[in-house]
C-alpha cells in the first residue's frame, strides 16, 4: 500500500538473495533468490518440504536465516539492530491453520493488532474492523468465537486480521490447504479481490488453477531454491526444467490443474 | 438420595443403602469393641473437653482462615510472575529465566515445614529494618514462597500447552513478546490449568496449619496448648472438625467446577 519513507530508489518491494536455512541437519533453503515488485502476486509452487512455508516465515522474521539477505524496500531486514516488531507491522502473514485466538471473538481477534501494536483507539479499530468484515462477508460474525464459525470463515477472518495492519505486503501460507473443498472458493475469492486492488502478495499454494489465474509470476521451488519462474502461462504450458514438468505432470494426474 | 435413585435404579439404591449401613455398622462396632475404646473415647472424644476447647481453637482457626486468604491472594501473583519470567525467550532474558529456575528448584526442593521454621525463626533474627519481624508474617511468606514454586510449574505447563502457532500469530501482528504472552498465550494458559490450581487451593487450606510450628496461635497451636494443660487430646479433634468444615465443601466445589469445565470443553470439541 503506502511506500515506506526509507525506501531505496529502484529497489524491489521484497528481495531474497542467496538465502540459506537449515533446521538441524535438514537443509530447507539452499541459496534461494527471489524478487517481488510492487503490486505483484507471486505464487510459490513445489512439492511438500521444498521450503515454501519457510520462506514466508523467514521474511516475517518468525524464523531466522543462516546465510544470505532479505531486503524490504532495499533495506536488509536480517541485520542485527532491525526492530522485528516494526518490521512485522509492515508485513501481513496468514497461516494454513488460521490460528485465530480461540479465547477472543472475531472482532477482538482482528482489532488486537492495530490496538496493541499501533495503539489505535478501540472505537476506531472496531469501526475499521466492522467495515472490513462486512466487505468479506463476515459482517454478522463479529461477535462469534472461532470455534463457532466454519473453516472458510475462520480463514477469511484471519485475512482480515492481517489486513487490519495495512500491510505493505501480504504473505499467504497455503491458506486453503486445511479447508473442506467446498469452502476453498470463498477464500480464493477474497485473495482475488485483494489482487485486483493491487496488494503485493506472496502465496505458497497447491491451488494450481488459482495460481494460473491470479499470479503475475509463478516460481517453482525445488530443494530449497527457485528452479524456474515466469508468467503462469509460460511456466504451466511450457516449463523449461524436467523437474518442473515432472511436478506439473503429477499435479495433473491428481486432477489439480 | 434422588441422584442415587437416578443413576442406580430402585433395586440398586436398595443394595447401596443396605451395604452402606452394614459396612459402617461393622466399622463402628469394630472400633468401639476394641479393648481400649473407653480410654480413647475419653482422651479424644470427650464431650466436656470438646465444649471447653472449642472457643480457643475456633479463635485460632480464624487466624488460619486469615492467613489462608492472604496466601490465596499472593500465591497466584508471585507464581505467575515466576512462570512468565521462565517463558520469556531470547538471550537478553537469560538472567530472568535462570532466576526463575533457581527459585523453583530451591523452594520445591525444601520441605514446607522446614521453610516455615527457617523463615519464621530465622528472618526475624536478622532484624531487617523496615520489615515486620513477627513469626506470623514470615511463616506466611514461607508458605507463599513454597506454594508459588509449585504453582509456577502448574502455570508453566499451561503455557507450554498453548500451541506455538498462537505465539507466532501474535508476534506476526507486530506485538511484542510481552504483549503476545499477555493477550494471546496467558489467557489460554490460565484456562488450561484452573482445575489444577483449584486442587492446590484445597491443600493450601490445610497446610496453613504449619504456621503453628513457629508459635503462631492458630487452631493447631491452640489445640496443642489445651492438651498441654489438660492431657486431653479432644482439642485436636476440634481443630480437625473445623478444617473439615472448610475443606469438604471446598473439595466439592472444585469437583463441580472441574466437571463443568470438562463438559464445556467436550461441547466445544463436538
Amino acid at each position: 500500500m503506502s511506500d515506506h519513507p526509507e525506501r531505496r530508489d529502484g529497489a524491489p518491494k521484497l528481495e531474497l538473495r542467496d538465502v540459506h536455512k537449515s533446521f538441524g541437519s535438514k537443509r530447507v533453503l539452499n541459496g534461494l533468490t527471489l524478487t517481488v515488485d510492487d503490486h505483484e502476486v507471486i505464487c510459490l509452487i513445489g512439492p511438500s518440504g521444498c521450503g515454501k512455508s519457510t520462506i514466508l516465515r523467514c521474511v516475517d522474521l518468525l524464523d531466522s536465516i543462516d546465510e544470505g539477505q532479505i531486503l524490504l524496500d532495499g533495506v536488509d531486514v536480517t541485520q542485527p539492530g532491525v526492530n522485528a516488531n516494526d518490521l512485522r507491522r509492515r508485513i501481513g502473514i496468514v497461516f494454513q491453520s488460521f490460528n485465530l485466538f480461540p479465547h477472543m471473538n472475531v472482532l477482538d481477534n482482528v482489532t488486537l493488532g492495530p490496538r496493541r501494536a499501533h495503539g489505535m483507539a478501540k472505537a476506531e479499530a472496531e469501526a475499521k474492523a466492522v467495515e472490513l468484515l462486512k466487505r468479506f462477508g463476515l459482517g454478522d460474525k463479529a461477535k462469534d468465537y472461532p470455534n463457532k464459525i466454519s473453516g472458510g470463515q475462520n480463514q477469511r477472518a484471519a485475512i482480515v486480521r492481517a489486513l487490519m495492519m495495512e500491510p505493505e505486503i501480504l504473505l499467504l501460507d497455503e491458506v486453503t490447504s486445511a479447508l473442506d473443498p467446498e469452502l476453498v472458493g470463498e477464500v480464493l475469492g477474497v485473495i482475488r479481490e485483494l489482487s485486483d486492488q493491487g496488494l503485493t502478495m506472496v502465496l505458497a499454494t497447491h491451488e494450481m488453477g488459482f495460481a494460473r489465474d491470479v499470479a503475475s509470476r509463478v516460481a517453482f521451488l525445488h530443494e530449497g531454491r527457485v528452479l524456474e519462474s515466469g508468467p503462469p502461462a509460460e511456466l504451466f504450458d511450457s516449463p523449461r526444467e524436467a523437474r518442473t514438468r515432472q511436478f506439473l505432470q503429477r499435479v495433473i494426474e491428481a486432477g489439480r490443474l | 438420595m434422588s441422584r442415587l435413585l437416578q443413576t442406580e435404579g430402585a433395586k440398586g439404591a436398595l443394595v447401596a443403602t443396605v451395604s452402606t449401613v452394614a459396612f459402617f455398622g461393622l466399622a463402628v462396632f469394630a472400633i468401639t469393641a476394641s479393648p481400649n475404646w473407653d480410654l480413647v473415647q475419653n482422651q479424644f472424644f470427650s464431650r466436656e473437653d470438646f465444649v471447653e476447647a472449642w472457643p480457643d481453637v475456633l479463635r485460632g482457626f480464624w487466624i488460619n482462615i486469615q492467613l489462608f486468604l492472604i496466601s490465596l491472594l499472593a500465591i497466584p501473583l508471585v507464581s505467575l510472575l515466576v512462570a512468565v519470567m521462565r517463558s520469556l525467550r531470547g538471550p537478553g532474558f537469560f538472567p530472568l529465566r535462570l532466576l526463575s529456575i533457581i527459585y523453583t528448584d530451591l523452594f520445591r526442593g525444601i520441605p514446607l515445614i522446614l521453610l516455615v521454621v527457617l523463615f519464621g525463626f530465622g528472618v526475624p533474627t536478622l532484624r531487617l529494618s523496615g520489615l515486620p519481624s513477627g513469626a506470623r508474617f514470615w511463616a506466611v511468606v514461607a508458605l507463599v514462597i513454597s506454594y508459588s514454586a509449585y504453582t509456577a510449574e502448574i502455570y508453566r505447563s499451561g503455557i507450554d500447552a498453548v500451541p506455538e502457532s498462537q505465539r507466532s500469530s501474535a508476534r506476526a501482528l507486530g506485538l511484542t513478546q510481552w504483549q503476545s504472552l499477555r493477550f494471546a498465550v496467558l489467557p489460554q494458559a490460565v484456562r488450561n490449568v484452573v482445575p489444577a490450581l483449584m486442587n492446590t487451593v484445597v491443600s493450601l487450606q490445610k497446610d496453613v496449619a504449619l504456621v503453628s510450628v513457629v508459635g503462631v496461635r492458630d487452631a493447631m497451636r491452640e489445640a496443642e496448648l489445651y492438651t498441654a494443660w489438660t492431657f486431653n487430646y479432644t482439642s485436636y479433634v476440634v481443630a480437625a472438625v473445623l478444617f473439615l468444615l472448610i475443606s469438604v465443601p471446598l473439595t466439592r466445589l472444585v469437583d463441580w467446577y472441574v466437571a463443568r469445565d470438562r463438559q464445556q470443553r467436550s461441547q466445544v470439541m463436538a
